[in-house]
C-alpha cells in the first residue's frame, strides 16, 4: 500500500485505536486478570488465587439472586415497552392529528437521565404522601395507597420496572415507527380496499412485515435491560434487603463497598460471559455493521 | 365517492378511542414531569398540603431554585454538579466527533484486511458491556492519578463513545460521493488537506449527528461517573443529585428544584435537536 497512504492511516486511526485500546481493551483484560486474584483494591496489590473466586461463586444464593432479579427485570420490561412500543407506533402511523407532539412528548421521558426520573420517581412511590399513592387513593384504591411501594420486598423491583417502563416507552415506540413506516403505503391501501379492519391489518399485515425490526427491537431490549444500573441504584441500590439487587448493582458493591475487588471481578466476567456473546449474535443478526 | 373511502362511524368511533388513548398516555408520560416542574416553586408544606395544585400566588417560591443551585439545602450544591457535568460533556463529544471522523473517513475510504480488522474492533468494543470493567478501569485511573480529575472522565467518556461513533461515521463517508476528494486530490491537495479543508466542512450534518446521538451517553451517565468522581466538589449532575436521597429531613421543595435544574439540559437539548435524535434513532443506528 502507498507509503503516504499508510502514514494517514496511523494519523487517522492511530489515536482512536490507541485510547480505545488502552481505556477500552487493556482494562477487559486486566479484569479477568484480577478474577483470579483476592484484593481489596485499596492497599498492597492482587494475590493470585486461581479460580477460587469462582468456585465460591458457584455456591453464593446472592448472585443466583441477582441474576434472577436480573432477568425478572430484563424479560417484564422488554415484553411490556415492546407490545406498548408498537401500539402507540402503529397507532400514531394511522395518521392522527398531533402526530409530532405525541411522538415528542412519548420521548421525552426516555431523553432525561435515569438517575433524575429515579429520585423523582422514588419521592413518588412514597407512601400517603407521593403523587403514585395519592393518585391511587384518590381512584379509590385506598388500602394501595398505604403500601410503601419501594420500602416493600415483594413490590419493590415492580416498582422500579413500572418506572423504567415509563421511561423507555418512547424508545422503542421510535423503533417501531421507524419500522412500520417502511412499510409501503400501496400495501395498506390494498388492505382497506380488500376490505381488512384496523385489527385485522396489524396482525395479517403489519406485524409479518416488521418481523425483522421487531426481532431485533426485542434482542436489543434485553440487551439494554439486562446492563440496567442507574433507575436500580438511585431508587433502592438493590434493597430493601436483596429483593432488587441486580448483577450490576451487585458488582458495585461487592467492589466499592465490601472492597472485594478480585471477587467483584470474577462477578464482572460472569456478566460480561454472559452479555458479550448475546450481544455478538445481536450483531451479527441485525446486520448493523456489515455495509 | 367509492364505498371504502367514505368515512364510517364505526371509524370515527375508533379514531375517538385512538385519541383518548393517545391523550391518556401521554399524560401519564408527561405529567410527572410538569408536576417536578411545577412542585418545584411551592413550598415544601405546599405540596404535601395539596400534591397536585399548581403554585399559588400565596405559594410561589422561585427562590427554591437558587436554594438548590447554591446549596443552601444540605449543602447539595446542584450549581456545582451542573458546572462539572458542563466542562465534561463539549470535551469528551469534541475528542469523540473529532476521532470518529477521522477514523470513520479512513477506514470508509481505505479499506484493507488491516484496516477492515481494526474496524471491525471497534464493532466489538460497542458491544462489551462497560459494566462489566468498571472494576479494572477504577484501579487503572486510581494508579494513574485520574480519579477525581476532569480529565479522567474525559478520556473515560470519550472512549467509550468513539468505537459507536466511528461505525457511524463510516457508513455515512461510505456514502459520501468520491468526486468531491477525486477533484481535490486532481487539484494537487494531498489527502490530509482535503480531508481537512473540504470534506469535513461538508460533513456537518454527521458531526452533529454523532454529537447529538452521544450526548445522552455522556450527560446521563452514572456509573462511571459515580466510580471517578466521588469527591462533593467534582461530581457530575447525576451522581450529586442522588444526594437527595436518604436525607434525614426531606424538603420536596429543594428536591424538586435540584431535579429541575438537572433535567432542563435535557429538555433544552431535546427541544433543539429533536429532529437528529430522531433521526439518529430511527435510522436502525442503535447501539447494543
Amino acid at each position: 500500500m502507498d507509503r503516504r497512504l499508510i502514514g494517514l492511516g496511523v494519523l487517522f486511526v492511530g489515536p482512536p485505536l490507541a485510547l480505545v485500546m488502552f481505556f477500552m481493551a487493556y482494562p477487559l483484560v486486566y479484569g479477568f486478570y484480577l478474577s483470579l486474584t483476592s484484593w481489596n483494591g485499596l492497599s498492597g496489590s492482587p494475590t493470585f488465587v486461581g479460580l477460587k473466586n469462582f468456585a465460591n461463586m458457584i455456591g453464593d444464593t446472592v448472585i443466583l439472586t441477582s441474576l434472577w432479579h436480573t432477568l425478572e427485570y430484563s424479560l417484564t420490561i422488554t415484553f411490556a415497552i415492546t407490545i406498548l412500543g408498537l401500539i402507540i407506533a402503529v397507532l400514531l402511523q394511522s395518521k392522527v392529528r398531533g402526530y409530532s407532539f405525541f411522538r415528542s412528548a412519548f420521548y421525552l421521558p426516555f431523553m432525561l437521565p435515569f438517575a433524575i426520573t429515579g429520585i423523582l420517581f422514588s419521592s413518588m412511590y412514597a407512601p400517603r404522601m407521593g403523587l403514585i399513592s395519592a393518585a391511587l387513593g384518590t381512584l379509590g384504591f385506598q388500602a394501595l395507597a398505604n403500601i410503601p411501594w419501594l420500602g416493600n420486598p415483594d413490590t419493590a423491583l415492580w416498582a422500579v420496572v413500572a418506572k423504567d417502563v415509563w421511561g423507555a416507552t418512547g424508545f422503542s415506540m421510535l423503533l417501531f415507527i421507524a419500522g412500520v413506516s417502511t412499510i409501503p403505503e400501496d400495501v395498506f391501501e390494498s388492505a382497506k380496499i380488500d376490505g381488512a379492519s384496523g385489527l385485522q391489518t396489524f396482525v395479517h399485515v403489519t406485524l409479518p412485515m416488521i418481523k425483522n425490526v421487531f426481532t431485533t427491537a426485542v434482542v436489543l431490549f434485553l440487551i439494554l435491560s439486562f446492563k440496567v444500573f442507574d433507575t436500580v441504584w438511585v431508587m433502592t441500590q438493590g434493597g430493601p434487603g436483596r429483593s432488587t439487587e441486580v448483577i450490576t448493582t451487585l458488582l458495585y458493591k461487592t467492589a466499592f463497598r465490601q472492597f472485594e475487588f478480585g471477587y467483584a471481578s470474577a462477578i464482572a466476567v460472569l456478566m460480561f460471559a454472559i452479555m458479550f456473546p448475546l450481544s455478538l449474535l445481536y450483531l451479527r443478526f441485525s446486520g448493523f455493521a456489515r455495509e | 365517492m367509492a364505498p371504502h373511502l367514505q368515512r364510517s362511524p364505526v371509524t370515527e368511533g375508533k379514531r375517538t378511542v385512538v385519541y383518548l388513548f393517545l391523550m391518556l398516555w401521554s399524560g401519564i408520560e408527561l405529567y410527572p414531569i410538569a408536576w417536578m416542574f411545577y412542585s418545584s416553586v411551592k413550598s415544601h408544606v405546599g405540596i404535601l398540603q395539596d400534591l397536585w395544585a399548581l403554585p399559588s400566588p400565596t405559594d410561589f417560591f422561585p427562590t427554591n431554585w437558587i436554594v438548590a443551585w447554591e446549596g443552601g439545602y444540605q449543602n447539595i450544591v446542584v450549581g456545582t454538579y451542573l458546572k462539572n457535568s458542563a466542562i465534561v460533556l463539549p470535551f469528551s463529544l469534541a475528542l469523540v466527533v473529532f476521532f470518529a471522523m477521522l477514523a470513520g473517513y479512513y477506514c470508509a475510504r481505505f479499506p484493507g484486511r488491516f484496516v477492515n480488522l481494526v474496524f471491525y474492533f471497534f464493532v466489538a468494543c460497542i458491544v462489551i458491556p462497560v459494566q462489566s470493567i468498571v472494576i479494572p478501569y477504577f484501579a487503572m485511573m486510581r494508579s494513574l492519578g485520574l480519579v477525581n480529575t476532569y480529565v479522567g472522565l474525559i478520556l473515560t467518556y470519550a472512549t467509550f463513545n468513539i468505537p459507536f461513533a466511528v461505525v457511524l461515521a463510516r457508513a455515512y463517508f461510505k456514502a459520501f460521493p468520491r468526486e468531491i476528494e477525486e477533484a481535490a486530490l486532481l487539484d494537487g491537495c494531498s489527502p490530509l488537506s482535503a480531508f481537512f479543508r473540504i470534506i469535513m466542512p461538508l460533513s456537518k450534518s454527521l458531526m452533529t449527528t454523532v454529537a447529538v446521538v452521544t450526548f445522552p451517553f455522556i450527560w446521563n451517565e452514572l456509573l462511571f461517573a459515580l466510580v471517578l468522581m466521588p469527591s462533593p466538589a467534582m461530581m457530575t449532575m447525576p451522581v450529586g443529585l442522588m444526594n437527595y436521597i436518604g436525607q434525614y429531613t426531606i424538603r420536596l421543595d429543594y428536591m424538586m428544584a435540584g431535579l429541575s435544574i438537572g433535567a432542563l439540559p435535557s429538555i433544552v437539548f431535546y427541544i433543539l435537536f429533536q429532529r437528529y435524535v430522531v433521526s439518529g434513532v430511527m435510522a436502525g443506528s442503535v447501539r447494543g
